[in-house]
């Protein structure tokens, strides 16, 4: 097999394999950590394969199996029904910005561009969100703010505009509505593109722990994300600003370095398993809204 | 053309439509800076001395925002029953929102610029910072309050440590009291010092720059028989022996020599003592005795290394009376410490533990009372830090705290956190007097003459960006004596092109000022 190949390939072959493995290996590397003995790990650094396994830090981590499962509940409910309403927010917006007969076509995409180049600041955010709103505690408040993204709409459009306007045209003369044409055509036609949008919100809603640093401080409205956030920013903090701190504090009860991995591998698993569903879709709708940005 | 125009017309009516928003908006977010009367002046003047029948007082619902080891799995059990205790006390109940360290500072700064009514923060040196939000206008001025509704607290407080908490001349932070002297601690394995006759006293309270030689005889014995173990410390936690108060800590330069009555602010890192640190350092670690190696291709956790039982001593921290209980829980095996100098007392260590009344709080008095019980009534103060009593923590038959078999469900280590560190449950393996041990030294601590100035860093943010990252760049070369006295002069002209000569001009100004206004 290999001495049918000319040189050049196996070189090309090679150097994929390489960065398939700069990808694959720090990945397998977290994983060894989180099932390694951290005392093995303090002694002898770090290995691709664990020398001594041990499942400590994940009975550590599921030592309150309750709370994790709860962050499980919000992070999957927010995701996945985040991802659904905003894409059929931006899909609209989009469908409407790309039919070349709307009258207030461009100030609507100067509308939508502008909020991408300035916005708000984040204390009338802040504002808008808890005092006028009241989403404060709630689980909306997780999930609003993102509902349009204008890079993602403006990759929506780009994809609608490729539908030829004369589909739409010929739909009008059978005497389609425009919810009819824009459900039964247009959506369908888009798939690609929104299976993409839909992916990169699924991670975007998926990744969050902002929003809930923000507006959440009731314990059973915390992501997963956050939950995992909150503790490496405090190890962090805790290790550079301990010298200003008042003494008296043990860091002793810390998370180890292996709980922290598995910390992380509980909080990309899931999506680590939703990513080759998408796959097809992804590769084209990301050229097709890449080529006419 | 025509499109054209159309665009600037929206980018226009866009554009204004923004400003006006904006300016509804900071017009909302200005109300918070306003004058207002102190609420309290305007009510009649209840004895706060006699009981307060809690029939007689309104039931409110107060806010507390604070950081710390937070969440703990049974927090709010424990709230449920300190607000048992608080209403019927005071007929009051508190909304505890604890925060975990590292969101805690973001968090308070979009609450605060909201306008958020709540009663009482956590405000420090260090986090939340105190003097920011003094500036901000966020907090309440404390004196009549305290005087009115905290009396017992106002008096247990030595006046020296409410004149450091002053911003013009008011009081804006409630002190909690913990041990506000500062010095670093000097940290041993026990088996070590007892195997090579270090003798405490020897070093005890006599280490800077220039003596740090007493302590290479023993290192290097314990290195010559074990290479694993080697002298750690880092250049911000020695950095404190180089007797001077730094106005914005060790890493922004700035700071002034604690007798120095004319106030004079210098660059530490230009320092003798900071030169010979680094020198010494450098040639400690030709000697190998800093594992410099192995130390600089990880991230800096002390801790770590004393666990994996690579410490032949340290240098950091702050000494404090049965802290060695503290290390000795951290590093899993007995260690014993000294004071490194002699201790000083600073603003910054004083308001590092303080709490804050919001100026826009509904109920300020209220707050006071609820801070008055907190710092006075010991079991409730011990509740709400150390969990239930038999469940969370034990007392032995000598009147010592242990740890309960359910400590993991409640432990958030932060007993300066809640109200004065005095009233604490004394852990086995502290001396019985601990509490009156850690007052006798803040007492006796020499106060630095800077005691009461808070610096206003707003003015040169950027210049202390950038010279701490100047800092971060080389500290770690030169604690582990890597860096050269070459390296060491391009880091004095590297913080002097990020500004280091303005933000000291800047420190001496304000300085300057508020000697004159004393």
């Amino acid at each position: 097999m290999l001495a049918r190949k000319t040189w050049p390939q196996v070189i090309i072959n090679l150097l994929f394999i390489l960065f398939s493995l700069t990808c694959i290996i720090p990945l397998i590397s977290i994983i060894s950590i989180s099932f390694s003995n951290e005392v093995d790990i303090v002694k002898n650094g770090y290995h691709l394969f664990p020398k001594i396994f041990d499942i400590t830090a994940y009975a550590y981590i599921l030592y309150q199996p309750v709370q994790l499962l709860n962050a499980f509940k919000v992070s999957l409910f927010v995701s996945f029904f985040g991802t659904f309403v905003s894409v059929a927010v931006m899909a609209g917006i989009a469908y409407a910005l790309s039919r070349e007969d709307y009258r207030f076509k461009n100030s609507l995409s100067f509308y939508v561009f502008f909020t991408m180049l300035f916005n708000g600041g984040l204390v009338p955010t802040y504002i808008l969100i808890t005092n006028y709103l009241h989403l404060k505690n709630t689980i909306f408040a997780l999930i609003l703010p993102y509902l349009a993204i204008p890079w993602f709409i403006l990759i929506l459009r780009s994809f609608m505009q490729k539908i030829p306007l004369s589909i739409v045209e010929s739909c009008m003369i059978d005497g389609a509505s425009e919810f009819r044409i824009f459900f039964q055509i247009i959506l369908p036609l888009a798939k690609p593109g929104l299976a993409t949008v839909g992916l990169f919100m699924l991670l975007h809603y998926w990744n969050d722990w902002w929003l809930s640093l923000l507006y959440v401080e009731k314990e059973s409205l915390v992501p997963l994300q956050y939950m995992l956030y909150r503790m490496m920013n405090n190890i962090q903090y805790l290790t550079s600003a301990s010298n200003m701190m008042p003494p008296g504090m043990k860091n002793a009860d810390l998370p180890s370095e292996s709980a922290r991995m598995a910390m992380a591998i509980l909080a990309a698993g899931p999506m680590l398993m939703v990513f080759p569903f998408f796959q097809k879709y992804f590769v084209r709708g990301l050229t097709v809204g890449a080529v006419k940005g | 053309m025509y499109k054209n125009l159309k665009l600037v017309k929206t980018g226009l009516v866009a554009g204004s439509m923004l400003l006006a928003v904006s300016m509804m908006l900071s017009a909302c977010g200005s109300k918070t800076t306003q004058e207002t009367a102190s609420p309290a002046a305007a009510k009649p003047a209840e004895s706060a001395t006699a009981t307060v029948t809690p029939a007689a007082l309104p039931e409110v619902k107060l806010t507390w925002y604070f950081p710390g080891n937070f969440p703990q799995p049974e927090q709010d059990k424990v709230f449920a029953e300190v607000n048992k205790v608080l209403k019927a006390k005071l007929n009051a109940t508190v909304d505890f929102k604890p925060l975990a360290f590292g969101d805690y500072d973001q968090k308070m700064q979009v609450v605060i610029a909201s306008g958020e009514a709540y009663d009482i923060a956590f405000t420090a040196s260090w986090i939340n910072n105190y003097s920011q939000d003094v500036a901000k206008g966020a907090l309440l001025p404390l004196d009549d309050l305290l005087t009115k509704y905290a009396p017992k607290s106002y008096a247990s407080v030595p006046k020296s440590m409410w004149d450091a908490t002053k911003v013009k001349g008011k009081i804006y932070g409630f002190v909690n009291q913990q041990i506000s002297a500062r010095t670093p601690a000097l940290m041993f394995p026990k088996d070590l010092t007892d195997k090579y006759k270090l003798d405490l006293s020897s070093v005890s309270g006599k280490i800077n720059a220039d003596t740090l030689n007493l302590l290479e005889p023993y290192v290097t014995n314990v290195h010559k028989d074990d290479p694993k173990k080697a002298f750690i410390t880092s250049f911000d936690q020695f950095g404190d022996l180089f007797n001077l108060d730094y106005i914005s800590g060790f890493n922004v330069p700035g700071g002034v020599d604690y007798a120095d009555g004319s106030l004079k602010v210098v660059n530490q890192f230009e320092t003798p003592q900071a030169k010979k640190f680094a020198a010494t350092m450098r040639d400690w670690n030709a000697k190998g005795l800093l594992n410099s190696k192995e130390r600089v291709s990880q991230k800096k956790d002390e801790w770590t290394d004393a666990k994996a039982g690579k410490w032949a001593m340290n240098i950091g921290g702050a000494y404090k009376p049965g802290g060695n209980i503290g290390e000795t829980a951290q590093a899993g095996y007995p260690m014993v410490d000294a004071p490194a100098g002699t201790q000083h007392l600073t603003t910054g260590g004083i308001t590092a533990t303080m709490q804050g009344i919001n100026r826009n709080s509904k109920n300020p008095e209220r707050a006071m009372m609820v801070l008055e019980l907190l710092n006075t009534d010991k079991d409730l103060y011990n509740l709400l830090n150390f969990g239930m009593k038999d469940n969370h923590f034990k007392i032995d038959g000598d009147g010592f705290m242990v740890p309960g078999d359910n400590q993991k469900a409640y432990n958030p280590q932060v007993a300066w956190m809640f109200a004065s560190n005095f009233l604490a449950n004394v852990e086995k393996g502290m001396p019985k007097t601990v509490w009156d041990d850690t007052k006798k030294i803040n007492e006796t601590a020499t106060p630095s003459k800077l005691l009461g100035f808070n610096f206003d860093a707003e003015p040169v943010k950027s210049e202390i960006a950038k010279t701490s990252a100047v800092y971060d760049e080389y500290s770690r070369s030169i604690e582990l004596g890597i860096a050269s006295e070459d390296k060491y002069n391009e880091f004095l002209a590297k913080l002097k092109t990020a500004g280091s000569d303005k933000i000291i001009a800047e420190m001496q100004k304000q300085v300057d000022a508020w000697k004159s206004s004393k």
